[in-house]
């Protein structure tokens, strides 16, 4: 999997307004996404 | 420890809650800002909310939790002492947070990297839409609107016109149907049902939203039955390909598919959805 780095998924526009919103509002930050890192914090809470 | 050390143990269960939806930013390429002016942890908490819609019921505990979780970092004196009770049902919660993450995480994947299409021209995978819960009740004017803004330039005899908020409205409709037998536990169930995806055969594809283990629950047009299936959106679907679902009783995939490798999968124009 590559973890390219996009803002948001394509293809899942469910809360796209909400999160861009956040962005803005420095609440959330934009990254490269992680699958690795989202394997690894699943990891932890399981 | 939550029975012994409730103070010690509610912490530890909040953070396996945060991080099951910490994970699910990072795989999309997004974090909660540190200097965040409401506070990481309730970013990321309105983030996934924000993502899931209708689906977010499940992390809405998250929200007491968060607070509960406050006073037991920065205790004042006034503070009531967290309580064995309260540490069960924090850990109820938090497992059910982790669960339906780790049904999620596929599902964003699979988004991602390949997006809504048609699976050997045979089932309709499809996108989220960001209007589930104004589609739940409206009437037929607003539903024909919703769907025309859906797919503005879609080419409707190529891709089929299959839209997640008007075929969860119709399994929700369908589920009220009193004849239509329900299979084994869905008997006695209630479901919240979403649909995500359509058979040629017109067979839906659901989770359950009121389960925090988001079963997957297919209605069957042709038996007119409906069946629940304790699988991840991945494992279904490969269980499809494969046909290895034990007693399954929806779309035989497989056979469709005349066993030909590799299996075809047709990905929706991405500007139509």
């Amino acid at each position: 999997m590559t973890d390219q780095p996009e803002a948001l998924p394509g293809h899942w526009p469910q809360g796209d307004a909400e999160l861009e919103t956040m962005i803005d509002h420095g609440d959330l930050e934009r990254v490269a996404p992680s699958t690795e890192h989202a394997d690894l914090l699943m990891s932890h809470a399981d | 420890m939550v029975d012994t050390h409730p103070t010690s143990a509610f912490p530890l269960i909040y953070d396996a809650a945060r991080k099951a939806l910490t994970a699910t930013l990072a795989k999309q390429g997004l974090r909660p800002h540190a200097r965040s002016e409401i506070g990481a942890h309730k970013a990321t908490q309105q983030a996934v909310q924000a993502r899931l819609g209708r689906a977010a019921g499940v992390v809405r505990p998250f929200g007491p939790m968060r607070l509960r979780r406050h006073d037991t970092e920065y205790p004042s004196l006034g503070d009531a002492p967290i309580t064995v009770g309260e540490t069960h049902q924090a850990l109820d919660d938090a497992m059910g947070i982790v669960e339906a993450m780790k049904k999620l995480l596929p599902r964003l994947d699979f988004m991602r990297d390949v997006g809504p299409g048609e699976l050997g021209d045979h089932l309709s995978i499809m996108a989220p839409t960001a209007d589930l819960e104004a589609m739940r009740d409206a009437d037929a004017e607003t539903l024909g609107n919703h769907l025309a803004s859906a797919a503005p330039t879609a080419d409707l005899g190529d891709v089929g016109v299959f839209d997640m908020a008007i075929e969860t409205r119709d399994a929700q409709h369908g589920w009220e149907i009193e004849t239509v037998p329900k299979v084994g536990r869905l008997a006695e169930a209630s479901p919240r049902l979403l649909c995500w995806a359509v058979s040629s055969d017109a067979n839906q594809y659901c989770w359950d939203l009121a389960d925090d283990s988001m079963p997957i629950i297919v209605f069957d047009r042709g038996f007119l039955e409906w069946t629940a299936y304790d699988l991840s959106f991945t494992d279904f679907v490969v269980g499809m390909i494969q046909d290895s679902i034990p007693d399954y009783a929806g779309d035989r995939i497989a056979s469709h598919l005349g066993w030909q490798m590799p299996v075809t999968y047709k990905v929706h124009k991405r500007d139509c959805w």
